[in-house]
């Protein structure tokens, strides 16, 4: 058996057509193609040549791979029928595509005139800079005018997105928020068999169902594209009906047969979906055609008589025969249309390999993460909201104006500059679990619910997956949502929502779409009498990681208050993901030095004041003995250390809160590092966490600073109950040894660095 | 043989330089003058034998309009001995002839067509247009000017529109004042020898309430039979309209209500055939090279080949033809 199954599966649809017999009469183009179907001829052809060049695309990858001119050759072979539902949805249907979608794409391109499906697909092929959507930054299936946001739908991690663009369509008409969708849209969702089995996929069916059980809209239409097979792992027989053909609240719709069966049933489905607003799951039954991709030796893993049997059911094969026995074309016409789909799509292969390719840094990143910090600073300015307004929306008392200076906690401050936001930015939601009714589990969105109303700040069930996808889809629907995870333990859970989704959509749109969302996250250790990993966790390794995150982390109120309209203000103006860590054990902290003086309440800044990445606080600015760098509870026990070093010592310590954790201020950090020449980073995060310390201390070594440095981390543990806590975080005990050890090791600074020290 | 799109004109397709054009002992100029002397017209044989070009005469719809239609067909059938035409568009009214080229029409129910909408724009107000231009002499995009054209519309409302929109340059029509306001609002500018904006002393054929055709001329034209094409026509929004899926219902529906009603786009049409069918040649037909110079701009604009700029197409253009300007 020959392995290179390409040539034979196209040469069975050639022999087919070239023995096939024209039926005795031929159907009018606007007759159905079989009576009591909605199909019509022409429409079936027109599918067909879809189906054809979806084909085609999959050859010329694989052709041109063999040049090394391709990237790419997973393909769309076995799985054309995907054409009727790229035929029967809208274009603004939005649909997030799995990536055997080539059927589906090009019909729902013929939908729109002057669309380019073949070129444009084969530039991402060729990974030209040019493609339309990706620019060369991956070959995906998407598109803006046909409302197909790319992703690699590789593990099933669009499915939730997907689920929160369907839950947030009505939420955001209802909120007068501006987008291109009409009342009735739903959202469709293709993913494979084996794809249906990840945890990401169950979470968004479960969601899906959870908003009908609780009598929410839902309109989405999940497509099951089985082919019976993930990679080399054959699914067992029956698996997805048995799993999925009975669940509650979640229609089950098997779509298998000819063509205008299919077409029917499709039609169906998409039917009940816009009619009813519920979920439905499609399940379409394909073969998959050709291996996994190009690279992948299938007869390593399936016998030559399963090849053959699986070539058999080629759907181009049956769906010829069917045009042809039902009289909607000829053999010779759809000889005509494969000749014409072969010679196109190979004359086009050849244009896309000459168009040029993403080559410096500069081009690769240049969506990666817009900033614009002039624009963002105007944008927190407006809308501006008249002191009568804000009244009411604080029941009578605007924060500022407390009776007693410096009253307010981080928590209250946090709960005000949200009070602020929701009252002046009408598209901004605020979800997580318990944030409603209860109003957080610390307090921190107290009475929102009551003040905004369960449209704009609503519980969620317990899925941390479910949140972030409900927020990619609330931000796509042009909302601006605020979603919470409870505790920084529980992101794990759900963190590539973050990382392959969220974070990387404008990179793999070119910025064409966009997801600006402020995840609150309420994390990091030193809670008093609520010990243990799950509610302290005091990594942000993961977080740091992610390219083009942005990660605040306030420390007190008014700087809370501040950064977050920040946040919120880059999140619209750039588009970008940030995510905002609370310090739980500073949400209702009072004091610094001392119990009773007040030394951590701040007072509440009123809008538009913000707080951006580099714009560091400096504590002691005319103090240069030694500098401590730091943030979160690290910065108040530093501040404590700071005031027993000068009261014991007569130690004058700058201490700088960095309060942007990515981008880190290394600007910032480097001044005044340069100004003290002994720098502790105080970090208290895990040692091999990625925190900051490493970071900030390999940069002032690259960056030729010669003075003294130390850096304090926690120890490489998870964080035990009770007092044991102290064994594994940083104390104040710990920081004091450090500066002292600083102070006493032999200078190593540089003269004009020594003179302005002693100046 | 290379693989070849063609590239039909709009109106204005016969001019003092296509006079005499017509072959002798052709079948297709037979059956024209035929249905002309069944209509009681002149034949086009007289018309295009006149010793001298009469604006009069030459540039009356209704003799015009049959001639280039008839010189359009004629020019096809040669390009097709030497090229595979893979696909057929137009400009603007072109596609009517389109129609023909293609095999949605037969040549006689092409010709009744066109007789038709000729009589529509004889009969029409006279009406103005303007033409203006997006790019420089080196081809180039000319921001100046896409911004003051904006600036235009923008002033004039849902008065003026762009009709056509050609790459190069674009087509504005309207209400004739506020059209006549467009012209003294948009910033002139000398572009080779031309000066724009220029002036088209006719009303839009698309894109306005006017353009349309009057229901009349549509029940007279109940009697074409509408055929599948021969050859793919990419029309005016470019959509695809292939011999073997197409419906000529659908066909029919365009090319009596939408063509006229929705603007033409021309330069769609174009990036279509160049993305979607990668031509090895555009075959522009005449008469001039008008409709082949903006072939060639919509070709750079597009970076077809690798050829960006007007330079590098010229160079390009020497050693082999990419854009084929025949004479109809």
């Amino acid at each position: 058996m020959t392995f290179d199954r390409v040539p034979i599966v196209e040469a069975a649809l050639d022999s087919y057509l070239n023995s096939a017999k024209p039926a005795p009469t031929l159907l009018a183009p606007d007759a159905a193609l079989c009576p009591g179907s909605d199909l019509l001829a022409h429409r079936a052809v027109e599918l067909f040549e879809d189906q054809v060049l979806s084909r085609q695309l999959d050859v010329a990858a694989r052709e041109l791979k063999k040049t090394d001119r391709s990237y790419y050759t997973i393909g769309s072979a076995g799985h054309e029928q995907n054409a009727v539902v790229g035929a029967l949805l809208r274009v603004n249907d939005p649909a997030f595509l799995h990536y055997r979608s080539g059927g589906f794409m090009l019909a729902r391109a013929r939908k729109l005139p002057g669309s380019t499906p073949l070129f444009d697909t084969l530039l991402g092929t060729v990974a030209s800079s040019e493609d339309p959507i990706a620019r060369g930054r991956h070959k995906v299936w998407g598109s803006r005018a046909l409302w197909v946001p790319p992703q690699t739908s590789t593990i099933a991690s669009h499915l939730p997105k997907a689920m929160g663009m369907a839950f947030s369509l009505a939420r955001a008409r209802r909120l007068g928020v501006a987008n291109d969708l009409p009342a009735d849209a739903i959202v469709a969702c293709s993913f494979g068999d084996a794809s249906a089995n990840h945890a990401t996929a169950l979470s968004a069916f479960s969601t899906a169902r959870y908003a009908v059980k609780v009598g929410l809209p839902m309109p989405i239409l999940f497509v099951c594209e089985d082919n019976g097979t993930g990679i080399s792992v054959a699914t067992p027989e029956g698996w997805i009906e048995e799993t999925f053909g009975s669940q509650p609240n979640l229609r089950y719709v098997l779509a298998d047969g000819e063509l205008d069966h299919l077409w029917d049933t499709v039609a169906g489905a998409i039917h009940f979906v816009r009619r009813a607003r519920r979920p439905l799951f499609l399940h379409l039954k394909t073969v998959r055609l050709w291996g996994h991709a190009g690279s992948d030796a299938e007869q390593m893993y399936r016998s030559p008589a399963a090849i053959a049997e699986t070539e058999l059911h080629d759907p181009l094969l049956r769906n010829a025969r069917r045009l042809v026995e039902l009289g909607a074309s000829t053999p010779d016409d759809l000889l005509r249309l494969l000749h014409d789909a072969r010679e196109r799509v190979a004359a086009v292969a050849e244009e896309a390999t000459r168009r040029p390719r993403l080559e410096t840094t500069e081009q690769v990143v240049a969506t990666l993460a817009p900033y614009h910090p002039e624009r963002i600073v105007e944008r927190a300015q407006q809308p501006v909201l008249s002191d009568d307004a804000r009244r009411e929306a604080f029941d009578g008392h605007l924060p500022e104006e407390s009776t007693l200076p410096n009253a307010q906690t981080l928590a209250g401050c946090i709960d005000a500059a949200l009070t602020d936001e929701l009252a002046r930015r009408p598209e901004l939601i605020v979800f997580g679990e318990d944030v409603g009714r209860k109003g957080g589990v610390y307090n921190v969105t107290h009475d929102l619910q009551r003040r905004f109303g369960e449209g704009r700040v609503f519980d969620t069930l317990l899925d941390e997956t479910s949140i972030l996808g409900i927020a990619q889809g609330a931000a796509l629907t042009g909302l601006l949502p605020i979603p919470e995870i409870q505790y920084l333990a529980y992101l794990h859970n759900a963190l590539d929502q973050l990382r392959g989704e969220a974070a990387s959509l404008q990179f793999f749109s070119n910025d064409q779409f966009r997801n600006p969302m402020v995840v609150r996250v309420a994390g990091l250790a030193y809670q008093k009498g609520f010990g243990g990993h799950f509610h302290n966790d005091n990594s942000v390794g993961a977080l740091r990681d992610i390219p083009g995150l942005l990660l605040a982390v306030p420390s007190r109120g008014d700087d809370a208050a501040r950064m977050l309209r920040g946040a919120i203000a880059t999140a619209r103006e750039d588009g970008r993901v940030v995510v905002f860590l609370e310090p739980i054990a500073l949400y209702h902290e009072k004091d610094l030095q001392a119990d009773g003086d007040g030394g951590w309440l701040t007072s509440y800044p009123p809008p538009p004041e913000v707080l951006l990445p580099g714009q560091v606080g400096v504590y002691e600015p005319d103090a240069s003995d030694l500098l401590i760098v730091s943030y979160a509870n690290g910065l108040r026990l530093s501040l404590q250390a700071a005031r027993r070093l000068r009261d014991a010592h007569g130690i004058r310590s700058r201490v700088i809160d960095l309060r942007w954790l990515n981008p880190l201020p290394f600007d910032a950090v480097r001044r005044h590092a340069a100004e003290c020449g002994r720098v502790l980073v105080v970090d208290e995060c895990r040692r091999t966490g990625a925190g900051i310390a490493d970071a900030l201390i390999a940069d002032l070594a690259e960056h030729a600073f010669d003075g003294e440095l130390r850096g304090l981390r926690a120890v490489d543990s998870f964080v035990p109950l009770g007092p044991a806590t102290a064994a594994v975080l940083l104390g104040l005990e710990q920081i004091l040894d450090a500066a002292r050890s600083l102070l006493t090791a032999a200078p190593r600074r540089t003269p004009a660095v020594r003179r302005r020290a002693r100046g | 043989m290379s693989r070849a799109v063609l590239l039909l004109p709009g109106a204005g397709a016969y001019r003092r330089a296509s006079l005499g054009s017509l072959p002798a002992h052709d079948r297709h100029v037979a059956e024209a003058d035929a249905l002309r002397r069944e209509a009681g017209l002149p034949t086009l044989t007289e018309i295009d034998g006149a010793a001298s070009f009469e604006p009069s005469v030459h540039g009356q719809p209704i003799h015009a309009m049959p001639l280039a239609y008839l010189l359009g067909v004629l020019a096809v059938e040669r390009a097709q001995r030497d090229h595979e035409v893979v696909a057929v568009t137009a400009s603007s009214i072109g596609w009517y002839t389109a129609l023909a080229v293609a095999g949605a029409l037969s040549f006689d129910d092409g010709l009744r067509l066109v007789h038709e909408i000729a009589s529509v724009e004889q009969q029409a107000e006279r009406g103005v247009q303007l033409v203006y231009p997006l790019t420089d002499a080196n081809w180039r995009p000319h921001p100046a000017l896409r911004a003051a054209l904006d600036a235009a519309l923008a002033a004039a409302g849902d008065r003026v529109s762009v009709v056509q929109e050609l790459g190069p340059h674009v087509i504005l029509g309207g209400e004739p004042s506020a059209v006549e306001r467009c012209f003294s609002a948009l910033r002139p500018v000398q572009i080779g020898e031309r000066r724009f904006p220029r002036r088209i002393h006719r009303a839009a054929l698309h894109g306005t309430t006017s353009a349309r055709l009057p229901d009349d001329a549509v029940l007279r034209l109940a009697a074409l039979h509408w055929r599948r094409p021969e050859i793919t026509l990419i029309d005016g929004r470019g959509a695809r309209h292939a011999p073997w899926s197409s419906d000529p219902g659908r066909l029919r529906e365009y090319t009596l209500h939408e063509l006229r009603a929705a603007p033409a786009r021309f330069a769609d049409s174009v990036r279509v055939a160049l993305r979607e069918y990668a031509p090895d040649v555009l075959i522009a037909l005449g008469p001039g090279r008008s409709l082949a110079a903006v072939a060639a701009q919509l070709m750079v604009a597009e970076g077809y080949r690798g050829l960006r700029t007007r330079a590098a197409f010229e160079a390009a253009q020497q050693h082999g033809t990419l854009v084929l300007s025949t004479a109809a």
